[in-house]
């Protein structure tokens, strides 16, 4: 890659950098994930946990998710912006969240989950393969 | 409007701590691509409805965190401070609150009018139907209000 992926929150108090390439991105409206920003979908870049580099420090929301694994959000504890995710399922990923993105264009979305709770007003990533549920992450990061 | 919502307008983040009730239609509802509304947003916008500031009673602690907008008004966005979901935002000079539609009880109250701030729009995220009133940066007074009546 040409050059590291790089983002910060809306207070810049937390930064990070990765060095490879995203391995699976989409968006997602499960409720939780839409309540961790303010729209219909939240909308997940997954990268290799080990390119991975934070500075600064966030807090961190944990819950369960209706498959049993548990999803860690961690959001900037001064702006609120979350920052990134992770998932007890795949524990070699993190997931940044395209909102925190300095340059959101480097974000590609393959995949639409959870279309189940998709609100009416909200058709983002039509056109892309769609699940009512979560998916076999495994598969689609090998079509992806 | 002919958009009447039946009781009032009622939602939490995604923890419970915090949670409002509004007891007033909203204003105008639309979606927002400028940077600071995208940081929040999870996505590549928010997505927030416009309600009167009197109208709305909120229940548990948030954290704001102020920042100034290109309208030169300062912009405080509320979240909750365990879970981080973005509940609303409002401004001291400004007669309404912004409630996010993430934290909307029931997110088909959301209903919106128009899209903000394009010319800031990743090239991925075109979530709204055709036909809203799409704007490259804010509205003035005079088109907001044009949109309130669509």
């Amino acid at each position: 890659m040409e050059k590291p992926i790089t983002g910060s929150c809306l207070c810049g108090g937390v930064t990070y950098e990765c060095t490879a390439e995203q391995v699976v991105g989409g968006h997602c409206h499960c409720v939780d994930c839409r309540k961790t920003g303010s729209a219909g979908h939240a909308s997940h870049m997954g990268v290799p946990r080990a390119a991975f580099t934070l500075t600064g420090k966030t807090s961190v929301y944990s819950a369960p998710t209706d498959s049993g694994n548990t999803v860690s959000r961690h959001f900037c504890p001064t702006c609120g912006a979350s920052v990134y995710s992770t998932n007890s399922a795949m524990e070699d990923l993190v997931f940044l969240q395209a909102s925190c993105l300095d340059d959101p264009e480097v974000f590609t979305p393959g995949v639409v989950v959870y279309t189940k709770s998709r609100p009416s007003w909200d058709r983002v990533g039509e056109g892309l393969p769609s699940f009512e549920g979560m998916p076999d992450m495994q598969a689609v990061i090998e079509d992806s | 409007m002919d958009k009447q919502i039946a009781g009032p307008i009622t939602g939490r983040c995604q923890c419970g701590a915090v949670s409002y009730s509004c007891s007033s239609e909203p204003f105008v509802s639309a979606h927002c691509h400028c940077l600071d509304c995208r940081a929040q947003s999870g996505t590549g916008h928010g997505s927030q409805m416009l309600v009167p500031k009197e109208a709305v009673t909120i229940t548990g602690d948030t954290t704001a965190y102020a920042r100034p907008a290109d309208s030169g008004k300062t912009v405080e966005r509320h979240f909750c401070p365990t879970c981080g979901t973005w509940v609303f935002s409002t401004s001291a000079e400004g007669a309404m609150v912004g409630l996010t539609a993430s934290s909307l009880d029931d997110i088909e109250l959301f209903r919106p009018q128009a899209v903000v701030y394009t010319r800031s729009r990743p090239s991925w995220d075109h979530t709204a139907d055709e036909g809203l009133h799409e704007f490259e940066a804010m509205p003035d007074a005079e088109a907001a209000a044009r949109v309130h009546a669509s």
